[in-house]
């Protein structure tokens, strides 16, 4: 165990039920000084309850929340200091931006009013709505309101800020330039962040680490990059990234027996023999040819979909027994096979890539 | 795509045809008697028969009399005070209609809300004589304990009873409305930048129904300004209202005209009022926000 000290939050087998439905099974992580945590999932998954129960906007059914080494499990939401962006800004239409930003410092009382101003303000120039100061919110844009958000939130000087899918509501290039903006704040600031999102580019771009929930559960925690080369279970495998799954029965050799032929994967958990096991190809290792290659882990493919990204191009391939296999490749490497919907070709993909899931119990 | 012309039109007249009918009735029945009402103030009453003519001397005879501004100003203090009070009587159970009780409950108050309009507001003001009256049921109740009578009929207390029974359930369902429409994010957010529930309630959720409640006010303003019942049957109608006014006029010597001064005196009075609350409300009349 480590010293409790070192975590500025722990969640311990918190659960919150409405009714008869459970939003969060007891759920139980810490979350370090400083880090960007992102929490992603799908709608539902009890992702927004969790963030909720820290701003103390929820309370937990079960299990206690901890700031630091104090118990804030049934702190009423004004007696906390982790200010919340909003998914719909929440600013307050009946005050001008320069009120909005001064509230939270208003409310907790602990500077004169000529000190609050001038905090204010500095926020206000630090988030680039300076000029704005005396306009009503419905007077701005969303991109504006996203940093009057931000500065309302940030002025109180919080340990932790909690964003709830604060970037959904801009469209995609303003998000991309906030999401630049976020990371060179929590940089600079250093105070801890827990991110509500539903977008995986958003969780990957920011977090330190990524929290995968579904179904009031978290599946995975961990660093962006393992959570999407090992992924805890067949569920964060099928929800991040590209991934093709196959699933086989485990030979005495350790090659894996599915109705498309005999495959190897030795990344991730050891195959058991005479069991099931299941692994992943990413997509964007997989080899595709005209010909056979003749080499193991190669199966015949037709090309379903093509969606060109920007410098990626994104291929649905269908297999055999009707599969689909996500490819990802340059659009260079494509030219030379030239490719048409309903084109068969081959696609393989070496044993060291294929990651082998750990077993369902 | 754009719609062509003509069928923008066409969909145009469609839209007027069927506005048609309220605009109408609006017209010929508030709208006509209205300028009748201005014409007949300035006609004359020769021996108990209405006169058309044009002459100001209704208007210079009614608004020298000391007793009508002090209708007036009795009226309109009146009216002020139900709109405050109605208004915040009203509001702790809108609130708590709001953003406590759970929808089910808040269908069935909505239902018991509306069930007062069902029957006649003369026999609900009237009930409230065998309630408030010196031997009333509150009376008897109080002289249980030791207190009382007490005189509650034939008072301001009385007219204000059945002012508040003609205006409270509009002014809890219309408080309500503009309570439920309030953004619940606003809230939350208050309460994550360290403003407790009292104060949030004030420095946010009434700022941001502004528009209902002012609205609601305005509509227990208007309401008792014009009401004759309560301040007839429960008030006494001593001082007289510009309602009692009015019936006065009609009934001493069939003075129609000067009664005409008293109702335009009132509907320019109410629309002057409704201007007013629509400015504070959005900003500026009629216009949004």
């Amino acid at each position: 165990m480590t010293t409790p000290m070192r975590h500025i939050l722990t969640l311990d087998a918190v659960t919150k039920r409405f009714g008869d439905t459970t939003a969060l099974h007891p759920t139980s992580f810490a979350v370090e000084k400083g880090e960007f945590l992102a929490m992603m999932g799908p709608s539902g998954c009890g992702k927004s309850t969790t963030l909720r129960m820290l701003a103390g906007l929820e309370f937990p059914s079960d299990g206690a929340i901890r700031l630091w080494d104090r118990d804030i499990t049934d702190l009423p939401p004004w007696e906390r200091d982790m200010p919340m962006v909003w998914q719909s800004y929440a600013l307050f239409p009946f005050m001008t931006v320069a009120e909005n930003v001064e509230f939270g410092l208003k409310q907790k009382g602990r500077s004169t009013a000529p000190a609050r101003r001038k905090k204010a303000a500095e926020w206000m120039d630090r988030l680039g709505i300076a000029d704005f100061a005396r306009r009503k919110v419905d007077q701005l844009s969303g991109g504006q309101r996203q940093r009057v958000a931000l500065a309302r939130a940030l002025a109180l000087e919080p340990e932790i800020l909690l964003l709830d899918e604060p970037l959904s509501a801009l469209d995609a290039h303003l998000r991309l330039h906030m999401q630049s903006e976020l990371k060179r704040l929590h940089r600079e600031l250093g105070i801890t962040f827990i991110y509500v999102t539903h977008s995986q580019s958003e969780a990957f771009a920011l977090a330190d680490r990524v929290a995968i929930m579904s179904e009031g559960r978290v599946q995975q925690i961990g660093p962006a990059k393992e959570v999407y080369r090992a992924p805890a279970n067949r569920f964060v495998a099928e929800f991040v990234g590209a991934n093709t799954i196959f699933a086989g029965k485990v030979l005495p050799d350790g090659g894996i027996e599915t109705p498309l032929g005999l495959f190897r994967a030795t990344d991730g958990h050891a195959p058991t023999p005479g069991r099931q096991a299941t692994f992943l190809v990413p997509a964007d290792r997989v080899t595709l040819s005209a010909a056979p290659l003749g080499v193991e882990n190669e199966v015949k493919a037709t090309l379903l979909t093509e969606e060109f990204t920007g410098s990626f191009v994104t291929l649905l391939l269908e297999l055999p027994d009707g599969t689909e296999m996500k490819v990802q490749k340059q659009q260079s490497e494509l030219d030379r096979l030239s490719l048409d919907v309903g084109t068969t070709i081959h696609a393989s993909w070496p044993a060291e890539v294929a990651y082998v899931l750990k077993e369902d119990q | 795509m754009a719609t062509p012309k003509r069928s923008r039109r066409l969909i145009d007249g469609f839209a007027a045809f069927w506005a048609a009918p309220a605009l109408i009735w609006q017209t010929a029945f508030f709208l006509a008697p209205l300028l009748v009402l201005i014409s007949m103030s300035f006609w004359v009453v020769r021996n108990y028969r209405l006169t058309p003519d044009f002459v100001l001397k209704n208007w210079e005879r009614m608004f020298t009399r000391d007793y009508f501004w002090a209708a007036y100003l009795h009226t309109f203090e009146l009216a002020l005070l139900v709109a405050v009070l109605a208004s915040v009587i009203a509001f702790p159970a809108s609130h708590y209609l709001a953003f406590k009780a759970s929808p089910a409950a808040r269908r069935w108050a909505m239902f018991l809300l509306i069930t007062p309009f069902f029957t006649s507001y003369l026999v609900r003001a009237y009930s409230w004589k065998i309630i408030l009256s010196t031997e009333g049921v509150l009376n008897v109740v109080f002289g249980w304990v030791g207190l009382g009578p007490f005189e509650m009929l034939n008072n301001t207390f009385g007219a204000c009873v059945g002012y508040l029974t003609l205006c409270m359930p509009l002014v809890i369902l219309i408080q309500l409305f503009a309570l439920s429409n309030v953004n619940r994010d606003l809230i939350g957010a208050a309460h994550n930048l360290g403003c407790g529930p009292l104060k949030t309630t004030f420095t946010v959720t009434i700022p941001a129904a502004r528009v209902g409640l002012i609205l609601a006010a305005t509509f227990a303003f208007i309401l008792s300004f014009g009401d004759y019942v309560s301040p007839a049957y429960l008030g006494g109608g001593k001082p007289p209202t510009m309602s009692i006014l009015i019936v006065d006029q009609t009934k001493s010597g069939n003075h129609w005209p000067r009664a005409s001064v008293v109702a335009v005196t009132m509907v320019v009075t109410l629309i002057t009022v409704l201007f007013t609350a629509l400015f504070a409300a959005y900003g500026k009349p009629g216009g949004k926000k």
